[in-house]
């Protein structure tokens, strides 16, 4: 019985005829724009994690130990990389949606050629925020939040990321060369223990 | 007071205009704000570049071209390929290829926008976890190969600048293996 319900929901929510989807998979790909910046940020790095350490371990130009140290710091890059992007767009997101709505900061008042592309796009003219959905707002403050976290980002490249990214990287030098030397030392022990048999 | 009204009002027109462009269009918000964040991240490099003590005042010139070449083609390579699927996936609903008999216009809309969001989340992975880090090895593997030593390859994530060729002076005095190091070691090819 719940094996049928699940296949009955599997039918319901099928992709499989693109052109007339059912409501609820028309549903979760309309739903997909609420992923902002933060979202499509971490999207970035979690894939960029795992790809790139795979590129770097296939490039057959160049040698083992090589490869092994380039994917180690691609991981490192990319993980201080996606958590600075993320925390300071989730944080410069959250300060502007403070200063957006009707009569504050962030509000505005529509300029005569952003309504004549409104008009042109056959859109609903909004004159200010108070005209806006709730929707918009929140479209609207999620920009304007990642281009003041782009800004911030400026400074935090060089005070957070490159520090944290050089150390992490020496470190993982260091574990990497010691775990290499006691591979070496390992090969030439057997080497000397099979030879002496 | 004439400059703080003009001020004021260059301030205005930038929030009608980001309100217009990205209120309704997440896929065109996430696809400017990824190329706008590209380019910052080129410009800290270069500037990284000229402050960098430990790389020779000559050889600073080069760096700084190599990084503005980096940074033309990655956003060259990301705008392009997102913007073209994002406007084919759009393309795909306006045909009706992609739609629902049960939405209205305005669910149609928004499934279009939907459909544009997934395009541009995947162009920006396909773009900047495939494709740069593919030509970013081939060029490492070159310079390896110029000059000689394995370690190159591991620490130079920087690009091949295939859309600016370098200019005869840069061919005479190549940089050498230290500074190239002492650059990349400091974060080159950075994304914000």
């Amino acid at each position: 019985m719940k094996i049928n319900n699940n296949i009955q929901q599997l039918k319901q929510c099928s992709f499989g005829s693109l052109s007339n989807l059912s409501s609820r998979a028309a549903k979760y790909i309309q739903d997909v724009d609420k992923v902002n910046s933060v979202g499509q940020r971490a999207i970035l790095g979690v894939t960029a994690m795992f790809l790139q350490p795979m590129i770097d371990m296939s490039n057959k130009d160049v040698d083992q130990k090589t490869r092994e140290s380039s994917a180690i710091r691609s991981i490192a890059r990319n993980g201080i990389g996606m958590l600075t992007g993320v925390t300071v767009r989730a944080a410069t997101i959250k300060f502007a949606e403070k200063f957006t709505g009707e009569g504050k900061f962030l509000d505005f008042k529509a300029s005569e050629k952003s309504m004549e592309a409104m008009t042109k796009q056959g859109k609903k003219i909004v004159k200010s925020l108070a005209d806006a959905s709730e929707k918009q707002i929140k479209n609207y403050s999620a920009t304007m939040g990642t281009l003041l976290g782009l800004c911030v980002m400026l400074f935090t490249n060089f005070l957070v990321d490159i520090p944290l990214i050089n150390a992490s990287q020496n470190k993982i030098d260091n574990l990497y060369q010691k775990h290499h030397m006691k591979k070496e030392a390992k090969k030439n022990e057997e080497a000397v223990s099979g030879s002496s048999n | 007071m004439a400059l703080q009204t003009s001020l004021s009002k260059i301030f205005n027109n930038l929030k009608s205009g980001v309100f217009t462009r990205y209120a309704d269009n997440t896929d065109k918000f996430l696809l400017d704000t990824a190329a706008i964040g590209w380019m910052l991240a080129s410009l800290s490099n270069m500037t990284g570049v000229f402050f960098n003590k430990k790389v020779d005042k000559k050889e600073r010139r080069y760096l700084a071209a190599q990084e503005i070449a980096d940074g033309v083609t990655n956003v060259a390579l990301f705008y392009g390929i997102t913007y073209s699927l994002i406007k084919g996936a759009r393309g795909l609903v306006d045909k009706g290829i992609i739609g629902s008999k049960a939405l209205d216009e305005k669910g149609t809309m928004m499934l279009k926008n939907g459909v544009g969001t997934i395009a541009s989340l995947f162009g920006a992975v396909f773009t900047n976890n495939l494709i740069t880090p593919v030509v970013r090895n081939k060029f490492a593997t070159f310079v390896q190969k110029k000059t000689g030593k394995n370690d190159v390859y591991a620490q130079s994530p920087i690009v091949k600048p295939s859309s600016i060729p370098y200019t005869p002076i840069q061919q005479k005095t190549p940089i050498s293996i230290q500074s190239y190091m002492a650059f990349t070691k400091n974060g080159g090819n950075m994304r914000i």
